[in-house]
């Protein structure tokens, strides 16, 4: 009898051999419970968002959990991917704007997404406006998220969220970083702004249950 | 006052208002790096590989702003060694940005094989990493073209260094007391061997073996480092701190890991530092706040901490010990008008400097166009400069 509620603990607490032992014991019968696991791994990772916001885990830990997440994901994709009962997922653009190469904040912002179930269409970093407009236009994305740390990113934001809005786009956009406060949210037309991944990841979801 | 009086003046300026000794005025340390490119007209890709442009842009900033330290002349990021040698894909500059790649030249378990010879350890494994196929074709023109520009960036370092004294500006700190710069062992970890991401996995997938280089490296570096500032006897009043160092490994940390494996020993160069009357000034990325407890024992006059992210008047009050370099924000400098940046600045200067122990300066690098408005940066020096409590 697998123990989910274990399983959640387990990645909650960033044990990587205990995860690994019940994963590897999920996978036996060839993943009838796969979707049940990777449930509770999700809520594992909730539980690390929670720990990162009480101030016990910090960034590196954060990185750890997405390293995590991602074993997880390849140790169970064989049993999800034949899976009749898998929904569709919300696919979302996340993605380092123009001028600005840092990648950690987004990666583990992506991870967590993931993690929460989203489909994330990662563009990577130092993005053009018009390569966001036209993935989202070929792929008919809803939400949007932009990533900077440098003040420089703020002014690309908002050349991609008026981008965006020209392209008549019915996008949601969350920007998200150092710079970013709700002045800048508002200045440029952005729909929501955010400094830590658990907000993102929470206003991501209202989104995609609203859509 | 001539430039000597003003520089040893200004050394006794910082050294005060560090040591918590009520000062006449409240001295500006510019947390400038490019921004100063950009103020005066020209372009990244201009100034970085263009001595004179570069010296123009430094001799236009110390002229419109009359400040009392510097962080850089224009000697940071100097690409023409590194390009003269061939550019190994770890950073791109153009006329706004400067990027630098995330590498990781070592794994956690090839660190002790770099500290075994990081001579031969860069020599056999970091360089043919960086530069690929081309390491076997760097033949001797190239190598001979790279030694001509390094004696020329050398030259001009020694040039600035001129500049500074003839504005009577101060070093920060010096580079010894052993050669280079102080550097506890999480900090060249995660900066120059692993990496932001390895490091992290590191800390929870194989934490013995960071240990085992902490521990070595100790021994083998820090150790020598205590003993020169056993040896030196007390302050060096050439400079305004004793002694500077970055504190950015943190901001991967949780509390224990934090305690495991950065406060002993960083608690270790403090504690020499405070046997020996010395001061140390500590550069923070991120927030330090929250680890607030590991510092507040320590007496006045030794410690002060350059912030970036944390409110300068909430730390004032958490750590009542410890001098505050920094505190005008380049979101306020970036957005703000110059009414709003000196309000902001005459707060900072009566609160936190009123019995001395601050010293003003900009919370960040101020780096990118958008850091600062040249107005504000004017305004904000202007009124420090004149203002008395």
């Amino acid at each position: 009898m697998l123990d989910f509620d274990n399983l959640v603990d387990v990645m909650g607490d960033l044990d990587e051999d205990a995860m690994i032992e019940i994963l590897e014991g999920v996978m036996e019968d060839g993943g009838s419970e796969a979707e049940k696991a990777m449930e509770a791994c999700q809520k594992g990772m909730e539980k690390v968002g929670s720990l990162f916001e009480e101030g016990e885990y910090f960034v590196g830990d954060l990185i750890y959990a997405g390293e995590l997440m991602t074993q997880a994901v390849e140790i169970l994709t064989p049993a999800l991917v034949g899976s009749e009962s898998a929904g569709p997922k919300t696919k979302m653009i996340l993605c380092t704007v123009k001028d600005d190469l840092h990648d950690i904040g987004k990666n583990i912002v992506r991870s967590m997404l993931e993690a929460a179930g989203f489909d994330v269409v990662d563009l990577g970093i130092d993005v053009a406006p018009e390569k966001v407009v036209e993935v989202a236009k070929e792929q008919n994305i809803k939400i949007v998220a932009l990533s900077g740390v440098l003040t420089l990113a703020l002014d690309s934001m908002k050349e991609t969220v008026d981008a965006i809005r020209a392209a008549g786009l019915d996008c949601k956009i969350i920007i998200g970083g150092a710079p970013v406060s709700p002045e800048a949210c508002a200045a440029m037309g952005a729909d929501e702004w955010a400094h830590s991944p658990q907000k993102t990841i929470n206003v991501c979801k209202e989104w995609a249950a609203e859509a | 006052m001539n430039a000597k009086e003003l520089k040893a003046e200004r050394v006794r300026l910082f050294r005060d208002a560090a040591n918590f000794k009520k000062t006449e005025r409240i001295p500006h340390f510019a947390n400038v790096v490019t921004w100063k490119v950009f103020d005066a007209g020209h372009t990244l890709d201009e100034a970085m590989t263009n001595f004179d442009v570069m010296e123009e842009c430094v001799l236009h900033f110390l002229d419109k702003y009359p400040i009392d330290g510097i962080l850089d002349v224009g000697i940071r990021n100097q690409f023409n060694v590194t390009e003269a040698f061939g550019e190994g894909g770890y950073y791109y500059y153009d006329k706004e940005v400067i990027g630098i790649h995330d590498h990781a030249h070592c794994t956690p378990e090839t660190l002790l094989e770099y500290l075994d010879d990081p001579i031969k350890y860069a020599w056999e494994v970091i360089l043919p990493k960086k530069y690929g196929e081309s390491w076997e074709k760097k033949d001797k023109a190239i190598w001979k073209n790279t030694f001509k520009e390094y004696m020329a960036y050398i030259k001009f370092i020694l040039h600035m260094a001129k500049v500074m004294d003839r504005y009577g500006l101060p070093g920060l700190s010096p580079n010894n007391p052993m050669k280079g710069a102080v550097v506890p062992a999480v900090e060249i970890m995660m900066s120059d061997l692993l990496g932001l991401q390895q490091f992290s996995v590191a800390m929870r997938r194989s934490p013995e073996l960071l240990d085992t280089f902490i521990q070595r490296w100790e021994v083998e570096r820090m150790e020598p480092i205590y003993q020169k500032i056993r040896d030196a006897k007390g302050p060096n009043y050439k400079y305004c701190f004793d002694s500077s160092i970055l504190m950015l490994a943190h901001n991967m940390m949780n509390k224990k890991q934090f305690e495991r494996f950065y406060w002993p020993y960083l608690k270790k160069l403090l504690d020499v530092y405070a046997e020996n009357k010395m001061n140390i000034r500590i550069f923070t990325e991120g927030s330090v706040l929250r680890l607030a407890e590991y510092f507040k024992d320590y007496p006045k006059g030794l410690l002060t901490f350059h912030i970036e992210q944390d409110d300068p008047f909430e730390f004032r009050e958490a750590l009542p010990n410890v001098a505050i370099m920094g505190g005008m924000t380049t979101d306020l400098l970036s957005n703000g008008t110059p009414e709003e940046c000196v309000a902001y600045a005459k707060r900072l200067c009566d609160e936190l400097g009123k019995d001395g122990g601050f010293i003003f300066s900009e919370n960040k690098m101020v780096s990118y166009r958008n850091d600062a408005r040249s107005e504000n940066m004017l305004a904000v020096n202007e009124f420090v400069r004149d203002y008395r409590i």
